[in-house]
């Protein structure tokens, strides 16, 4: 179970504190929208979840263990093991074939590449993208790339989910596979989905609403 | 991550970035072939001629005395072929004319007689070692005594019957002793006393110390009673000029290794720079520190591989040019410095981007 307590995180010594000593609860099995006005910390807040910036009061709380103040090495492992991350736009390597971004986290996290592939394939036919498991991003949709950035958040099957406007750059039609595919992983998995958003058709989406 | 898997990723990258990888593979292939066409070269040039310097006539002693001095002795002759810094010692008379014993008047060619060890001197090729009284014949003294095998005799000019030589053979003169392949060589008595001694020193910088030793031996009441040439500022010299061609290769390897590494550094740095979202996504996506370090140098160390393979091959035949030969250790050192310049070279920009801030190149304004 994810949960903040105190959280406070500011960029430098003379910058805007953000989040006023946050405590909160991210309900497992449910899709939580981050939501406010820009310059509240929306996607700082997923990064300080996600264990990329550290907080400057405060902790986060995986399963009542303090994993922001643990040393970078092990912040990655936790990253790397217990949480999927969804970039805005899709963050995948035009170089590789979908199939190889999606398998990525699992080898950070120590797998081997046959069981990364198994998990990886597995996750995408449930997506419908089994039949471009081998292109690249340039020869796939933007909605298609999003998707298999879905699959790459989930392949280490992750306790937790962050996605950082992950509809920002889809139409509806292509916004709804990518949110339907995030809330079926929470309910059917019992994960904590948390999506930094400003669109309303996200936050009339989710379970739960945070406003910052 | 597992190693086969960052491996694997690493091959990936590399293929990727084509642009940095072929520049890393131009540069350390241009220093391989630089290494091995300049300093190779002169290394080898040096080997060669230390090598020249090493040959037997560089570090020959000779001793002269008059046989009536009785200075030069057998014994103290057989006493200095036991120090351990020589090599051989040969005694010899003073030289005389023979001729054909069977041609009173005819042809002549000169004749020394050797004390000693006569394999310190000469090689057999034919026939037997003579005893004492008895000759071996060179290819070209044979030809010139019109002797139709080097079997027969010799005899001095001013004939006598006593001074007739059996030959029993033909022999090539040893270096540094070729002026004996004009004649022919006697055995002399066991006990008999030289004229001049000849002593090869095992290497240059023994002169000095064997001919000190050999003073010492022969124990001269008066220094007159000796003449010495021994090679002494030859070997110096060698030394003078073999630190001065090492000190210059040194100096050449140092300043190619660092001018690579500092293209090398400069290369992986702005292809950091260029990969920063990639790698700010894998350390997202949980790479740690450490492989994103490993990352940077595996892939830099794998296009190096490739261009130690191009620049050694290209260095090789350069130098093959140059009618040089290479040890195969220097090339293989060369291959391994190549390999280590790269990955000291890289180590500072990958450590750079394994320390960058994921989150700045992720956002998205």
């Amino acid at each position: 179970m994810l949960s903040v307590e105190g959280l406070s995180f500011r960029y430098n010594a003379g910058a805007e504190e953000l989040f006023d000593g946050l405590t909160h609860t991210f309900t497992p099995g449910a899709v939580t929208a981050l939501t406010g006005p820009s310059g509240r910390g929306k996607s700082t807040l997923l990064y300080v979840l996600g264990l990329m910036l550290t907080p400057s009061q405060g902790q986060v709380e995986l399963d009542g263990i303090n994993v922001s103040a643990l040393p970078d090495r092990d912040r990655s492992r936790v990253r790397a093991t217990r949480i999927g991350f969804v970039f805005q736009d899709s963050v995948l390597d035009p170089a590789l074939p979908m199939i190889e971004s999606v398998i990525e986290p699992a080898l950070y996290a120590g797998w081997g590449s046959a069981p990364a592939r198994t998990a990886a394939l597995g996750l995408l036919e449930r997506l419908g993208l089994a039949d471009r498991a081998h292109h690249r991003p340039g020869e796939i949709s933007g909605g298609q790339a999003q998707r298999a950035a879905v699959c790459r958040a989930l392949v280490t099957d992750p306790v937790v989910v962050l996605a950082d406007e992950p509809t920002g750059n889809l139409d509806r039609d292509n916004a709804q596979v990518v949110l339907d595919a995030l809330a079926a992983s929470a309910q059917t998995e019992g994960r904590s989905v948390v999506i930094a958003t400003h669109d309303p058709f996200v936050i009339d989406f989710a379970d739960q609403v945070l406003t910052l | 991550m597992r190693a086969t898997e960052l491996l694997r990723a690493a091959t990936r990258s590399a293929l990727a970035s084509r642009t940095s990888s072929l520049l890393i593979v131009i540069l350390v292939a241009a220093m391989c072939a630089s290494v091995l066409a300049t300093v190779g070269r002169s290394s080898a040039a040096q080997r060669d001629v230390l090598a020249r310097w090493e040959q037997a006539g560089a570090r020959t002693l000779t001793i002269g005395s008059p046989e009536s001095s009785g200075l030069l002795t057998s014994a103290a002759l057989d006493q200095i072929r036991r120090l351990s810094t020589v090599e051989r010692a040969i005694g010899t008379l003073l030289p005389q004319d023979v001729t054909p014993a069977s041609v009173p008047g005819g042809p002549s060619v000169p004749s020394w007689t050797l004390v000693g060890d006569m394999s310190d001197a000469v090689e057999l090729i034919t026939g037997r070692w003579p005893l004492p009284g008895e000759a071996l014949v060179s290819a070209q003294a044979q030809r010139s005594l019109g002797m139709d095998s080097p079997f027969g005799a010799v005899a001095r000019i001013t004939s006598k019957t006593e001074d007739e030589w059996p030959v029993v053979g033909l022999f090539r003169a040893r270096e540094p002793f070729t002026d004996l392949d004009g004649g022919v060589v006697i055995a002399g008595a066991p006990h008999a006393t030289s004229s001049t001694l000849q002593v090869v020193a095992t290497h240059p910088e023994a002169v000095k110390t064997t001919t000190a030793a050999i003073v010492s031996i022969i124990a001269p009441q008066q220094v007159s009673d000796l003449a010495l040439d021994a090679p002494l500022t030859l070997a110096e010299l060698r030394g003078e000029v073999a630190g001065d061609l090492g000190d210059l290769a040194r100096l050449l390897l140092i300043a190619v290794l660092a001018l690579g590494g500092l293209l090398i550094t400069v290369v992986v740095f702005a292809d950091v720079l260029i990969r920063r979202a990639d790698l700010g996504r894998r350390r997202a996506l949980g790479a740690t520190r450490t492989t994103i370090v490993w990352l940077v140098l595996i892939r830099a160390a794998l296009a190096a591989t490739i261009g130690v393979v191009v620049g050694t091959t290209i260095g090789l035949i350069v130098v093959r040019q140059m009618s040089v030969t290479i040890p195969l250790d220097f090339i293989l050192a060369v291959g391994v410095l190549a390999l280590l310049t790269t990955a000291a070279a890289t180590f500072i920009p990958a450590t750079f981007a394994a320390t960058r801030d994921p989150v700045r190149v992720l956002r998205t304004p």
